[in-house]
């Protein structure tokens, strides 16, 4: 596909006899924000080592921008940036020296665009400290500048949100959808799912190093059953009048409250009332993000 | 492109480490209590004739010569430039600003090579202070022992040449440390590991090399110690003392020679650095 501007095949990787990333295969289109979810420790860090040629993959490929990319072929690199884990910064210098150094590596980066991405980041005030001077905080936006900086067509961010107190992030989540805006592609990894929901057109669900979920937010949400709780004094009559309900899938008691899917809330209250039992309370619950990830990746 | 952009940037972020000031003062101020403390011995007793001999190590040119010394390899210039590689290599493993550079396109060999060619600059600087500032305290001293300065007895060109050995005689010690940081992405492996080689390992290698004789003693020459005297001490032989009995003279390489192995050291030590950086994991 010619908008690809990242793919994965069957990408893995094993540390000896534990295998970290499994036949991941990943899709990225131009100009999107991407999410990629995972519970700790299922693989994402290693698969975004492997996407930027810090790890070695077991076997399969990394393409970007239709180029295979590993360790010792890193040339598509120059076209991403990326802020992955805890910034990587020269503690002895400052902020801007950080910055002016990488910028030595482009050869189209000026003492302009580096006050420019400053300010972007919101480091203005700070930026002439050193680095070891710096919270979490500050070295994350600093790292953000770094990632920014060369006008990277792709931007790879591994919970960039860390560190940040709410207004951060709340900037941080305007700066990535300017981004977007300005046609940068970004892949971002969070913990942060109520954020990713938020801000992601399509996002991977990765889990024991597997993809066990991918696309489109709305189309992932889409598939799942709503659930409807309900409020009665009876529980357990209400339980056994609704097991005759037709298209209930899932029906459980938690103190006065039952939980079901697969059925709205209107025809439960109809088939209750039917039964003489008149809840109430009848609360649909939303199906969100976490909900879905933590069914996904509990289930397995 | 990228190499000279690379080299440019890992010689600034060199200059601005505070670890190399620190170095620099020392050897700063190591040739200055040197020669301070062998003038107030050659002063307590003039009429003899050690004495003598070493008030001529105290004045140029032979003064300049001698403060140069003080950086080669296998004395202070060596421990000081395995503390700096050491520990500037490997704790870029510990900030993790490697993975910056190669997640920015970066070739692994390219940066790796262009990381060990900045270190020539430190150690020029490490020959280049001792010089200045011994060149400076034995011009004083031999205002006051020879009542002039003799500036025409100096060959310059040879001076020049001797700084250069000097400096090059570090790279083996650079590149063993080089290595170890980058195998071990340790500070304290590379720089303990470069240390008891130059203060243990060298020292009773040498002793029992030479005292085993023979082929044994043959391949004393080669080691970096043996190869830093042969380029530094052109055409000199060295008696080494074991037990209180005296080895046979060990009789250094040519200097042509010496300086070979050095570079022979040296490229060995940074090819196997980048054939295993070239190979290892950074993530995480």
């Amino acid at each position: 596909m010619s908008n690809t501007i990242l793919q994965t095949h069957n990408l893995s990787k094993t540390f000896g006899p534990v295998t970290a990333v499994n036949q991941v295969n990943l899709q990225l289109h131009t100009g999107e924000l991407f999410g990629f979810l995972g519970p700790n420790g299922a693989g994402k860090t290693t698969t975004i080592g492997m996407v930027l040629g810090l790890v070695s993959p077991s076997a399969g490929q990394v393409e970007l921008f239709g180029q295979p990319v590993s360790p010792n072929q890193t040339r598509p690199l120059r076209r991403v940036g990326s802020l992955v884990g805890a910034p990587a910064l020269l503690p002895y210098l400052s902020g801007r020296d950080n910055l002016r150094l990488l910028a030595r590596l482009s050869d189209d980066v000026s003492d302009g665009r580096i006050a420019e991405v400053i300010e972007r980041v919101g480091m203005s005030d700070a930026a002439y400290r050193k680095v070891s001077s710096y919270s979490t905080g500050m070295k994350q936006r600093i790292g953000l500048a770094a990632a920014l900086l060369h006008r990277p067509d792709l931007i790879i961010l591994d919970e960039p949100t860390n560190g940040l107190d709410p207004k951060g992030m709340r900037e941080m989540r305007q700066l990535l959808r300017d981004l977007v805006a300005d046609g940068v592609t970004i892949f971002l990894s969070s913990h942060l799912l109520y954020e990713v929901e938020q801000i992601c057109d399509r996002v991977a669900v990765l889990n024991r190093g597997q993809i066990v979920a991918q696309g489109k937010v709305s189309d992932l949400l889409g598939q799942q059953k709503m659930t409807v709780k309900v409020g009665v004094t009876s529980p357990a009559q209400a339980q056994a009048a609704l097991q005759s309900l037709a298209g209930v899938e899932r029906l459980s008691a938690n103190g006065r409250y039952l939980e079901v899917s697969g059925v709205s809330g209107e025809d439960i209250v109809r088939h209750l009332v039917q039964h003489d039992i008149y809840p109430g309370e009848v609360i649909t619950q939303r199906v969100d993000l976490e909900s879905l990830f933590l069914e996904m990746t509990e289930s397995v | 492109m990228m190499f000279w952009n690379m080299l440019r940037i890992e010689q600034q972020k060199l200059l601005k480490r505070t670890i190399l000031r620190v170095e620099l003062i020392i050897i700063g101020v190591g040739v200055l209590v040197l020669n301070t403390l062998f003038f107030a011995i050659s002063r307590m007793d003039g009429s003899n004739p050690a004495a003598a001999q070493l008030e001529q190590t105290l004045v140029w040119p032979m003064g300049l010569v001698q403060s140069v010394g003080l950086a080669a390899g296998p004395s202070l210039g060596g421990i000081l430039i395995v503390i700096l590689v050491g520990a500037v290599v490997a704790q870029e493993y510990t900030w993790r600003t490697l993975q910056l550079w190669l997640s920015r396109g970066v070739p692994r060999g390219t940066f790796l090579a262009a990381k060990f060619a900045a270190l020539l600059l430190p150690a020029l600087l490490l020959v280049l202070t001792p010089l200045l500032l011994g060149g400076l305290v034995t011009a004083v001293f031999s205002q006051i022992l020879l009542g002039h300065i003799p500036v025409d007895t100096v060959e310059w060109g040879r001076l020049v040449a001797t700084t250069l050995a000097t400096a090059y005689s570090l790279l083996p010690y650079a590149g063993l440390a080089f290595f170890l940081a980058v195998a071990t992405r340790s500070v304290i492996v590379a720089v303990g590991g470069g240390l008891a080689y130059i203060l243990l390992l060298e020292g009773i290698a040498v002793q029992l090399l030479t005292f085993a004789g023979g082929i044994w003693a043959e391949i004393g020459r080669y080691i970096p110690a043996g190869l830093a005297q042969g380029m530094l001490s052109i055409g000199t032989t060295t008696t080494v003392e074991v037990g209180g009995q005296a080895a046979p003279p060990i009789q250094y390489l040519e200097p042509g020679a010496a300086a070979l192995g050095i570079a022979l050291y040296s490229v060995a030590f940074i090819a196997l650095s980048i054939a295993i950086f070239r190979r290892q994991d950074l993530g995480g």
